[in-house]
């Protein structure tokens, strides 16, 4: 916190500045580096929180099934194996699974890749354009019954899920889209209220003189969404974005109704596999960890690639 | 516009990857070739099946079988939605709890018409069996599997205690004094400082090791955790009264029964609860050696078998007060639904799933007991082949020491009624006579 | 871009008087109802039609496989006597103030502390590393590590010398137990959406008021938190709504138990359509939630204003 303001502020900078310093001066300084060690302490509280958990993962991922529970206080992989990971990638036979306390069912993880791709990508791509133009109309232009029409769509997401999942299922059977990429992605391909709703509250921030300016110019309202608005909020578009990539990627109850077959099975349902299979059975722990790793990577990756363009875009407050 | 084009774009996006999806979609037949699917949860059985899916085809060439697994969560969902729109399995593995509400709400085919024509002998199967998938005399599945319960026993820890596996083989319970068997556990039971539940100065606040281990509440079935002390005190879960079932949780045998096992929790030989439900389950603490013996289901043994730092051996259950042990003999069967757009076939493949060819197979993978009784003998020798002696099982079978889980409509409310009952009073938190409420509120379901 | 324009006939457009701000322009509005079209099919189609059935279902004995006899208020008269209903609705409150209160402050402290603090992606991505895990898997790791015997957690209590702790059977501590284990699910999440609202505050501000004299906590107050007041907002109803909603962490972790005490609303709705195969009730419990989180919704709103927009 600090450093930034130490940056921003003209006092570094004041060519007057007497060499040395007052004792109020000093106490300020003092103050301020007790905030930053104090500042520092919580984050690193905060991350062992949240990295411990999977650092647990990550060593029973790397562990043996039958040595997990007497092992239970080793901060290390309990007998370092990789079959965990062997068994996700489709490597293992069906005895050594079974042998390792894995299922038998075959996985053909990189097919499965390539759905959740396909899926997180389409849905992530449509669901954000047109809740971003409908977010844009409720904030910017003006026609009747423009907020009780937004409070109807906020008003979706009130709906429990219980209500839309059957119907839902029943309608895409209609439609003849079951186990088909369109069908798992059709009902959120279209709007997405928490979207809508988001996106709303950025547009509604975003200072009217440009558009004004564009609109003398005789710019049509598609020209000034596609052209200056969403450049505009490029940051939470593409927060929002990413939010729903990984969303739609960890989506597990209704591709695993719509999309069993083998050819649009997501990574997700595949790996459902893993948890307890019989009614009092304990999951294949290890096989579990290694495959929630293995489907968290792309998801890492693609953020690790253009996180910098999400977090660290600054956002446009008005005319410079 | 661009406008148009953006919607004409998404429009062939939705259509080209349904096109593309669509050129694969399965359960279709293509001309005279029939394509059935079947479902089980059981990933451990799945090759099993899918090698009698392959006889099955062999035998019938004109019926391709698609077999697919989907864990127990994810299961009875996937099957009741399947129900509901029309897209369920044609034959799918059934279960003894869901079997009455199937029946009542018509979802599934009884199979007698394949019986008769096929002249399959219901008395292959232990006895029992195909009563539990009778209704209203008609038969809905053949049993294809038993599941009993029995001890699990560490035997690193009886051997330090100074016992053997013959220490265990008659070990008899009462709701007075616990007999025999209360007795081994609490000399099983180690508290921190290592002194023994029966020796004098055990702490039962600071235990180490628990005799016997608790694997949860078990609502209204107690399988596994209390049923078989219930069933072994002249207790059954219900009669027919008037054509309408009565259940008897407010029976004194009952309430015997459960306070002697709540009793075992209070002297610290078994967890509390609390302690046993918060968290991973019986199954890994038993692997971590935290309990010395556990009352487990058959189906458990290549899981319980398989911890690297427990050696395992199998013990009987013990007797009760009515001179016999009483262990759960539930199986499962094969069930036709009524979405099926093949009925004969669907009914074919059942009779053949229930049959010696498939359920040899089966057999060897020593991962249940088949229900047909000649093939125990295979059954054991498959699972020696994996270091585990399944004797003690086969004796309850044998003695018809076995009962069977209560099979009524409505099964879902009754636990729903029993299970906080349970917790309550397991838990601490509720008295004895509160079952008698319970019971009162159970009977009214079916007034 | 000029096709519109070319639409509407130019002498049209420059001889018409310019309308009052009042009024609706009716260039605008076709827009407008062209920019909503995509979602308002989505909407009617995938939310619409569903929650109506769902309502005709609340008036029926629906069981999902026939369709049951009309009941009429028979299912509402019975929400009312249902003390499990009841208990639900009390055990989700408990659910949702703790998890929301937390996890809006802990990640609101976060994302200042990003914001401010540093700027390594590093830190940020491993922040919002618990969002990405699925919430079973996250329950099930919980599981583990909470367990009373051989939990990694309790094991550190104990040689501290404290009391092991029954974190999921102990009835008084079950549901806090799920609360802070979404809190830290979530909280990442929840810091990454105040994050780009922080990234919209004018970095002028915190200068000015530097200049000021005002320390950190001061420009906090004065600046940081007003002006993140409509993301605050979003993030406030958004997490409300899907607190009422917890049911994966439940069905994996305690089944509602133990004795009913993390039976949230939501999971009991499930058990009955689903389970108990009482749809009809299920529906009418469902509808009942759905008017309690629009009540809920609405005051939220309200009292935090949230059509003002500071900026402006």
């Amino acid at each position: 916190m600090t450093s930034v303001l130490e940056k921003t502020t003209l006092g570094g900078q004041t060519p007057a500045a007497p060499r040395s310093m007052s004792a109020a001066d000093r106490k300020r300084r003092v103050r301020r580096r007790l905030w930053k060690i104090g500042a520092w302490i919580i984050l690193g509280a905060v991350l062992l929180v949240t990295l411990f958990p999977f650092y647990w993962m990550l060593r029973t991922s790397f562990s043996t099934n039958g040595a997990l529970p007497g092992q239970s206080t080793n901060l290390l992989p309990a007998d370092f194996t990789l079959d965990a990971y062997r068994r996700v990638l489709g490597l293992s036979t069906v005895s050594d699974s079974l042998q390792q306390g894995g299922s038998t069912a075959s996985i053909n993880f990189w097919i499965y890749l390539r759905n959740s791709v396909v899926v997180a990508t389409v849905t992530t791509v449509f669901q954000t354009l047109f809740s971003a133009m409908a977010a844009y109309a409720f904030a910017r232009l003006r026609w009747p019954f423009r907020s009780a029409v937004f409070a109807l769509f906020l008003g979706a997401m009130l709906v429990p899920p219980i209500f839309t999942t059957l119907p839902n299922f029943v309608l895409i059977r209609d439609l003849g889209l079951l186990n088909t990429y369109a069908g798992i992605v059709l009902p959120g391909l279209l709007m997405s209220p928490f979207a809508i709703f988001f996106l709303r509250q950025f547009f509604l921030g975003i200072s009217t003189e440009v558009e004004e300016a564009a609109k003398i110019d005789g710019a049509g309202y598609f020209r000034i969404f596609f052209r200056i608005v969403v450049p505009m909020s490029w940051a939470p578009i593409s927060t929002l974005a990413l939010l729903t990539y990984i969303g739609s990627w960890n989506d597990y109850f209704w591709p695993l109704l719509v999309g069993q077959n083998e050819n649009v099975r997501v990574l997700t349902v595949a790996l459902g596999i893993f948890r307890a299979q019989t009614p009092n059975g304990s999951p294949d722990w290890a096989g579990l960890m290694a495959a929630t790793f293995i489907a968290a990577l792309p998801v890492m990756l693609i953020f690790a690639l253009l996180g910098r363009k999400v977090i660290n875009s600054i956002g446009f407050s008005g005319i410079k | 516009m661009k406008k148009q084009r953006l919607i004409a774009a998404a429009m062939a996006a939705v259509a080209i990857s349904g096109a593309l999806a669509g050129c694969s979609a399965s359960g279709t037949d293509s001309g005279d070739k029939v394509n059935l699917s079947y479902w089980l949860w059981d990933a451990n059985q799945q090759p099993a099946y899918k090698a009698c899916a392959t006889a099955f085809t062999k035998a019938n060439p004109d019926i391709d079988v698609t077999v697919k697994q989907f864990g127990w969560d994810d299961y009875w969902s996937q099957i009741t939605t399947g129900l509901v729109s029309g897209t369920a399995p044609d034959v799918f593995t059934g279960h003894s709890s869901y079997f009455p509400t199937f029946v009542e709400k018509h979802q599934i085919l009884p199979i007698d018409d394949v019986v008769k024509a096929d002249d399959i002998n219901l008395k292959q199967y232990e006895t029992g069996l195909t009563a539990a998938w009778t209704s209203g005399k008609k038969l809905y599945g053949l049993p294809k599997d038993v599941g009993l319960a029995a001890m699990y026993v560490n035997s690193d820890m009886l051997q330090k205690a100074g016992l053997t596996a013959d220490d265990l083989s008659n070990l008899e319970w009462n709701p007075k004094d616990g007999g025999t068997f209360e007795k081994t556990i609490a000399h099983l039971t180690l508290d921190a400082k290592g002194v023994r539940g029966d020796e004098p100065g055990f702490d039962k606040s600071n235990v180490a090791v628990y005799g016997l281990g608790l694997n949860g509440d078990g609502g209204g079935l107690g399988e596994t955790i209390w049923g078989q002390y219930a069933e072994s005190n002249d207790w059954t879960y219900l009669n027919e009264k008037g054509g309408k079932p009565h259940f008897n949780y407010d029976d004194k045998n009952f309430l015997d029964a459960i306070s002697w096992f709540k009793g075992l929790s209070d002297k610290g030989y078994m967890p509390t609860l609390e302690q046993a439900v918060s968290g991973i389950g019986q199954q890994d603490s038993y692997g971590a050696g935290k309990y010395a013996m556990i009352s487990e289901g058959s189906w458990s043994a290549s899981t319980l078998f398989g911890y690297k730092d427990v050696k395992s051996i199998i013990a009987p259950l013990p007797i009760g007060p009515s001179g016999h042990r009483a262990s759960p003999a539930n199986g499962l069967a094969d069930n036709v639904a009524v979405t099926t757009k093949h009925p004969e076939q669907s009914k074919k493949l059942v009779a053949f799933l229930g049959s010696k060819d498939c359920q040899s197979l089966v057999a060897k993978q020593a991962v249940v007991f088949p229900a047909i009784a000649d093939l125990s003998d295979a059954t054991k020798k498959a699972y020696e082949a994996k270091g585990i002696d399944i004797s003690p099982f086969l004796e309850t079978v044998d003695k018809g020491d076995i009962y069977s889980s209560p099979s009524v409509a409505n099964w879902a409310e009754v636990n729903a009624i029993m299970t906080p009952a349970m917790q309550a009073y397991l838990g601490g938190s509720a008295p004895l006579d509160s079952f008698v409420d319970a019971n009162k509120q159970v009977n009214a379901l079916y007034n | 871009m000029s096709t519109t324009h070319s639409r509407i006939k130019r002498s049209e457009r420059l001889s018409a008087p310019r309308p009052a701000r009042s009024a609706f322009n009716r260039r605008e509005t076709r827009a407008a109802l062209l920019f909503v079209a995509p979602a308002a099919i989505g909407f009617i189609a995938f939310f619409v039609v569903p929650a109506i059935r769902g309502v005709g279902f609340s008036f029926t004995s629906y069981d999902l496989f026939s369709a049951g006899s009309f009941v009429g208020f028979d299912n509402y008269a019975r929400l009312v006597t249902d003390s499990v209903f009841w208990n639900a609705l009390w055990v989700t409150l408990q659910y949702v103030v703790v998890n929301v209160g937390l996890q809006t402050v802990v990640a609101l402290l976060i994302a200042v502390l990003m914001h401010r603090l540093t700027k390594s992606m590093v830190v940020r991505g491993l922040i919002l590393g618990p969002y990405l895990i699925a919430s079973v898997v996250a329950a099930l790791v919980w599981l583990w590590i909470l367990d009373y015997q051989i939990g990694i957690f309790n094991n550190l209590l104990d040689f501290i010398g404290l009391d092991r702790q029954s974190f999921f059977g102990n009835p008084h501590l079950a549901i806090f137990t799920v609360a802070l284990i979404n809190v830290w699910k979530s909280m990442g999440y929840t810091a990454l959406l105040l994050f780009a609202g922080l990234q919209t505050i004018p970095k002028e501000l915190y200068e000015a008021s530097s200049i000021d004299g005002a320390g950190e906590w001061k420009s906090f107050w004065r600046i940081t938190l007003p002006l993140l007041r409509p993301v605050l907002i979003v993030v406030l109803v958004i997490s409300v709504i899907g607190s009422f909603q917890i049911f994966d962490t439940i069905a994996v972790t305690t089944k509602g138990g133990p004795v009913n005490s993390t039976r949230v609303i939501y999971y009991y709705i499930y058990d009955l359509a689903f389970n108990r195969y009482e749809f009809g009730y299920a529906s009418a419990m469902a509808l009942a939630l759905f008017a309690i989180l629009a009540i809920v919704t609405f005051i939220q709103l309200r009292v935090t204003r949230a059509r003002d927009n500071d900026l402006a």
